[in-house]
């Protein structure tokens, strides 16, 4: 266990960032969205609630699994393998989910859309052909405020069928 | 072990850091320390001691690991669905069991469900340990008795043994993210002839402890289960219950919620029973 | 006149214009906006719901290092914001009258020492006796809010209802067709009944934020987050006393803004504080000042008495109901002018009496929010109509469709209705939910302690601030650019209900294009003409117009210098992909490229091929009995709920919404449905979860942990059905469709709570506890 003597300290950390290896020197306090955010100046990563993990426009992934950046100590990022939304699309060729974002009218204002295709991502990483329900509940800690989430769902159950197998 | 033997009242524990980072970041954290456990090693998801018969949760693994453990889902089916039903798969994904026990949020499901389940909290210090049940655990709001220099190292769960069985239920304001406006727990036993040989019976999220309903439970010890009314649980949980203030909601509906739970609790538990007895 | 053999652009699913940028993360919101050397704002805010400053000094806050600017209402010239009255200050001079009310601001070099800067500030306050709602409020002896109302300026739309008399009731609206105490009088059937609904906070995913800056030249720039940059752009100049041309404001993409992003106060604030410190100046509201520092939808109290024959024809409706408004008059009268006039619903009722009432109290103040009035009135009409149908036993549909508007039909404000100007689509949206959903899918049925029941519930809304204001006005510009696509400038706003994307297919279909040949400009009040915004449901619809107008101009000249060109005759062209070429096929080697055509305009003509449209829907005022023709375009809405209640503990989960709407002409089908399904929703929440629940005016919960609002695990099933009936005043027919969805969502599903448990709960939001302490009382009946 590391005891940290005070608040304040700095310390370095190195991660994967979007498939590149980075290493930054963060005050130990910082939260990972800070540092994502504001350092990185990464702006997909977003905030809706004051940092208390109800909205999820911060979700990052972290080694592959949907988490709350705003709930999180930058240094526990350490040794990961960190993405935002910025790592979906291979160059100018969209990930099938950003892809079906699209075309089913999945966002409207789009503050929530970075986070929810991440949540998205971490869902059929882990479960290639969810039922709608499991979608619902796999996004249930996206808020949205514009579409009412029907077509957001309607758009992953379309990547997932059209995913290779 | 030795740092919090020294600073422990002036620090404060990270695992997950679901409940520790937003206070930090709003400067509600008092104390000067925050002790970042992450490296204490142990097993990341939940483990299954046959020989002691126990199911134990160490204090880093994740609610997630608890959802998704074939062990878990085997053993204990209650709390793997209290599990998926817990906050977002983004908190799941980090939070761990152990900070939640010690968060002791009153709007909570894990502390009534594990203090039905008689769990036993294993906590150290640099002099030693001790084991605290889950019942007794919780004190107050964000009160346990996890003394300064002490950390909650594991949950050890009893397994149920064949003829026993689990039920939870709870009520929300909605299907997602949300805290529980009441909640309840029953571990049920039946004998071979079906009557209830043992009961334990709580109701957590009313206030902030999870309170034993020994009334339910005798009323329920020795008949058969489909004996009483839920009429008659309901209104033996309204006697006992204690009324605490919440924003949310009234003390009343709470109440008159927690009896309906407690019936339904206990419903579930027995078909679970049943079903276990009954065998595959 | 286009699209000849080519298919139609219009009905088209188009993505929105903003998909790609959001879905890869590149989309850019004025949160995310920063400059060199740029300072952070922070607002002190008022911790009394009354209270006089006696005593406010700022001086160590000044001394702090690192703070560049602090400003008071003394750095104010004496100068009032409001919409329906100009009583509201920037920053409070004498008196606070709502918790949350700014006294203060600071600029300093990072959010840290912002804050601390705030703390440094002294004010002495002497509390002042206040009222939290609209009967105490209005009783005798209250304290007076406004204790010296008459001085400040009035909306002139409002003034024939202004109460002068001292009081804390501003202003009270009336609208009178026939003798509703006669009808009532002799009417076989009367039914009464008394309805609540809740304040409730918009939850714009991106909150306020402005980022304001000294240009070299002098000017100043604003990029803030609104759908209304206009009128941001009017308000921060005379609050500023500002020439209006040395203010640029552009907006970047904006997350959300439901109405509440319309009255100033941060972006005035960042802009005083950028001018004071000489340096750039940012502010972002935290999500508790979304909760305390904004507008929230207005809490009503409404009376409501309906009196019907026997076969089910409505005679009379005698409707009462009290806005509470907070202490300033955003929008609080204008919005109960607005429910005043929606109040009788779609059916034509000879005898009828609204009074609506805008009460002042020390509540967070009142806004503009999608509905605008309409829903929380819509909530007491639709449930009565529902006490009626049921008592009758008759089906809920039938007795709406008996009283449905239809051509010839007259509106509580004695407006005739034809469907020669009007599309009137309210029997057909009937229709239309009835064959997806017929009489026999309404089954109730239990299941142990679950209870399913199906309720339905109708509103009428309409596109534009008709009976508000003298003229609605859009203006746009459409110009051919050099290789042969098309720029518009528009003053409307996408804030994410995707209105923009679909001016690009009127473009494109006037035109005879592609929607890809044309480009929407950035929004830049230099460079845009003047628009009202987002709101009112009125972009479609009038902005669409103006839109019309300047790309047929467009098309009309392209076709004029073709033909000159070509010497062929401009009615013997079309335009086809990309193209000017002959009608005729055998001519068709007679063609010019729009990129040469451009070219060809400028360099040879010497002329520029650019149009201007403008349209402005004309301002109908009512009268002082309600009399008048306050709407032109008519938005229909005829929703169907479907709930399951579990009786025990009182909680209610949605299984399905189905929302049929008469849009005119749906321009682009997805983005209608996004915005039937996103209102359904926000109407749910509203019915069920939503509530700013304040005790003695300080907010309970101002926080997303507390104040839930529906996630993708509540989501029902939601059925959109479009219903098109072409509105001849509306662009290709069409007219708007982003409040109407919100209008009776809440009454629908409670009407299915009815159904399905024989209680009807007539106070919002329908909360477990309420619904249980219902069904305990009728159980003890």
């Amino acid at each position: 266990m590391t005891a940290s003597p005070e608040i304040g300290a700095t310390r370095e950390v190195a991660f994967s960032l979007n498939g590149t290896d980075v290493r930054v020197a963060i005050d130990v306090t910082q939260t990972a969205f800070d540092l994502l955010r504001h350092d990185f100046r990464l702006t997909s990563v977003r905030s809706a609630c004051d940092g208390i993990g109800m909205c999820g426009a911060c979700t990052i992934l972290v080694d592959g699994r949907a988490s709350p950046s705003c709930l999180m100590l930058a240094i526990d990022l350490a040794g990961a393998r960190v993405e935002t939304v910025d790592a979906l699309a291979e160059g100018e060729r969209l990930h099938p989910l950003q892809q079906a974002f699209v075309a089913k009218g999945a966002l409207q204002c789009g503050y929530c859309t970075a986070g929810m295709l991440l949540a998205a991502k971490a869902l059929l990483d882990d479960t290639p052909r969810p039922t709608r329900e499991q979608i619902a509940r796999a996004l249930t800690g996206n808020l949205c405020r514009c579409t009412g989430y029907a077509k957001i769902i309607d758009a992953v159950e379309t990547a997932a069928r059209e995913a290779k197998s | 072990m030795d740092f919090l033997a020294e600073r422990g009242s002036d620090s404060s524990i990270l695992a997950g850091g679901m409940s520790i980072v937003p206070a930090l970041k709003r400067g509600l954290l008092t104390r000067r320390f925050i002790v970042n456990i992450k490296g204490i090693g142990g097993s990341s998801a939940p483990v299954l001691d046959a020989t002691n018969a126990q199911l134990t949760i160490g204090a880093l693994v994740r609610h997630r690991e608890i959802e998704t453990s074939p062990v878990i889902a085997e053993h204990l089916p209650a709390l793997r669905a209290l599990e998926e039903r817990l906050a977002s798969i983004q908190i799941r994904n980090h939070g761990t069991l152990a900070g939640n026990l010690c968060a002791a949020e009153s709007w909570s499901d894990p502390p009534c469900l594990l203090a039905a389940l008689d769990a036993s909290l294993l906590v150290v210090t640099a002099r030693g340990e001790r084991r605290v049940s889950a019942a007794d655990w919780i004190l107050g709001e964000g009160e346990t008795r996890r003394q300064p220099d002490e950390m909650l190292l594991r949950i050890d769960i009893p397994l149920p043994a064949a003829n026993v069985g689990i039920g939870h239920a709870r009520v929300a304001a909605r299907q997602g993210l949300a805290r529980p406006l009441a909640c309840a727990a029953a571990r049920m036993t039946l004998s071979e002839s079906g009557r209830v040989t043992a009961a334990r019976v709580f109701v957590g999220a009313v206030g902030p402890r999870p309170q034993r309903m020994t009334e339910v439970e005798a009323m329920l010890v020795g008949h058969r289960p489909d004996g009483g009314s839920s009429a008659d649980i309901e209104q033996a949980v309204s006697r006992v219950i204690e009324h605490h203030p919440d924003e949310r909601c009234s003390a009343r509906y709470k109440a008159q919620v927690a009896g309906v739970l407690v019936s339904r609790a206990v419903a579930d538990a027995v078909a679970h029973a049943k079903r276990r007895i009954a065998g595959p | 006149m286009s699209g000849e053999e080519r298919p139609s652009v219009l009905g088209r699913h188009l993505p929105k214009l903003n998909s790609v940028p959001a879905v890869t993360g590149r989309n850019e919101y004025t949160v995310d906006l920063s400059l060199p050397g740029m300072l952070y704002a922070r607002i002190l805010r008022s911790p009394h719901a009354h209270a006089r400053i006696v005593r406010l000094d700022v001086g160590r806050a000044r001394a702090l290092p690192g703070v560049a600017a602090v400003v008071t209402s003394e750095d104010v010239r004496p100068s009032y914001l409001g919409g329906s009255v100009r009583h509201r200050p920037l920053l409070a001079t004498k008196v606070v009258r709502c918790i949350g009310e700014p006294i203060a601001a600071v600029a300093a070099v990072d959010e840290t020492t912002a804050a601390k800067a705030i703390g440094l500030i002294e004010v002495d306050y002497e509390p002042l006796p206040a009222v939290f709602d609209v009967n105490a409020a209005t009783a005798p002896g209250a304290p007076l809010i406004h204790p010296d109302k008459s001085v400040y300026a009035r909306l002139p739309a409002l003034d024939q209802w202004f109460v002068p008399e001292p009081g804390n009731l501003s202003h009270r609206i009336r609208i009178v067709r026939g003798d509703v105490e006669a009808a009532l009088a002799h009417a076989a059937k009367v039914y009464k009944s008394s309805f609540a609904t809740q304040a409730v906070s918009q939850v714009c995913p991106e909150a306020h934020a402005a980022l304001a800056k000294i240009e070299p030249s002098g000017r100043l720039v604003l990029w803030c987050s609104t759908g209304k940059p206009f009128r941001i752009h009017s308000q921060v100049c005379s609050l500023l006393g500002i020439d209006s041309s040395r203010l640029r404001i552009e907006v970047p993409d904006v997350g959300c803004d439901f109405g509440v992003k319309g009255e100033v106060s941060l972006e005035a604030i960042v802009t005083l504080l950028a001018q004071k410190a000489r340096r750039p100046v940012k502010g972002v509201f935290s999500r508790e000042e979304e909760f305390i520092g904004v507008g929230l939808r207005i809490a009503t109290e409404i009376d409501a008495t309906l009196g019907v024959s026997s076969d089910g024809r409505i005679l009379g409706l005698d409707m009462t109901f009290r806005n509470d408004i907070g202490p300033y008059d955003g929008y609080g009268s204008m919005i109960t002018v607005w429910a005043a006039v929606c109040a009788a619903g779609p059916y034509d009722i000879a005898d009828v009496r609204v009074v609506g009432e805008s009460i002042h109290t020390n509540n967070l103040r009142g806004a503009s929010f999608r509905g605008f009035g309409n829903p929380q009135v819509s909530f007491a009409r639709e449930g009565l109509l529902d006490i009626a149908a049921k008592d009758l036993g008759m089906h809920p549909v039938e007795l709406r469709r008996r009283n449905g508007w239809k051509d010839g039909s007259v509106t509580a404000t004695s407006q005739k209705l034809s469907t020669e100007r009007h599309g009137l689509g309210f029997i057909e949206t009937l229709d239309r939910l009835g064959d997806r959903f017929p009489p026999t899918a309404d089954q109730r049925s239990d299941t142990g302690p679950l209870r399913r029941g199906v309720g339905y519930a109708c509103g009428v809304h309409g596109s534009g601030y008709g009976c508000l204001i003298d003229a609605d006005t859009a203006g746009a510009i459409v110009k051919l650019t050099p290789d042969g696509t098309f720029l518009l400038f528009s003053g409307a706003m996408d804030v994410g209900q995707g209105t923009t994307t679909s001016l690009v297919q009127i473009v494109a279909e006037a035109i005879g294009v592609e929607p890809a040949q044309v480009i929407l400009s950035s929004q830049d009040t230099d460079a845009v003409p003047f628009d009202g915004g987002a709101s009112a449901s009125r972009q479609l619809y009038i902005s669409g117009n103006a839109v019309l107008r300047a790309a047929h101009a467009l098309r009309k000249r392209i076709l004029e210098m073709a033909a000159d060109l070509l010497e062929i005759g401009a009615d013997n062209l079309i335009i086809r992909d990309g193209v000017v070429r002959a009608a005729d096929p055998a001519l068709s080697n007679r063609s010019i490229a729009l990129p040469q055509l451009a070219f060809h305009a400028i360099n040879v003509r010497g002329e520029q091929p650019i149009a201007f449209g403008t349209y402005s829907l004309q301002g109908a005022l009512l009268n002082r009995e309600g009399k008048g023709n306050p709407i032109e375009a008519f938005l229909f809405a005829s929703q169907r709920a479907e709930v399951e209640v579990d009786i025990e503990t009182g909680t209610v989960r949605v299984l399905s919404l189905a929302a049929a709407h008469d849009v005119g002409r749906a321009i682009n089908p997805l983005v209608i449905e996004g915005q039937i399904e996103g209102s359904l929703i926000q109407g749910m929440g509203y019915a069920l979860l939503e509530e700013v629940r304040q005790r003695e005016g300080r907010p309970i919960g101002p926080d997303l942990g507390q104040y839930l609002v529906p996630m993708s695990a509540d989501t029902p099933e939601l059925i959109p059905i479009i219903v098109e009936t072409h509105e001849p005043s509306g662009p290709f027919g069409a007219k708007g469709v982003g409040e109407a969805g919100l209008v009776p969502t809440a009454a629908a599903i409670a009407n299915a709570i009815e159904s399905a448990t024989g209680v009807r709960v007539t106070r919002l939001p329908i909360t477990p506890e309420r619904l249980l302490e219902a069904l305990k009382k009728q159980q003890a009946r």
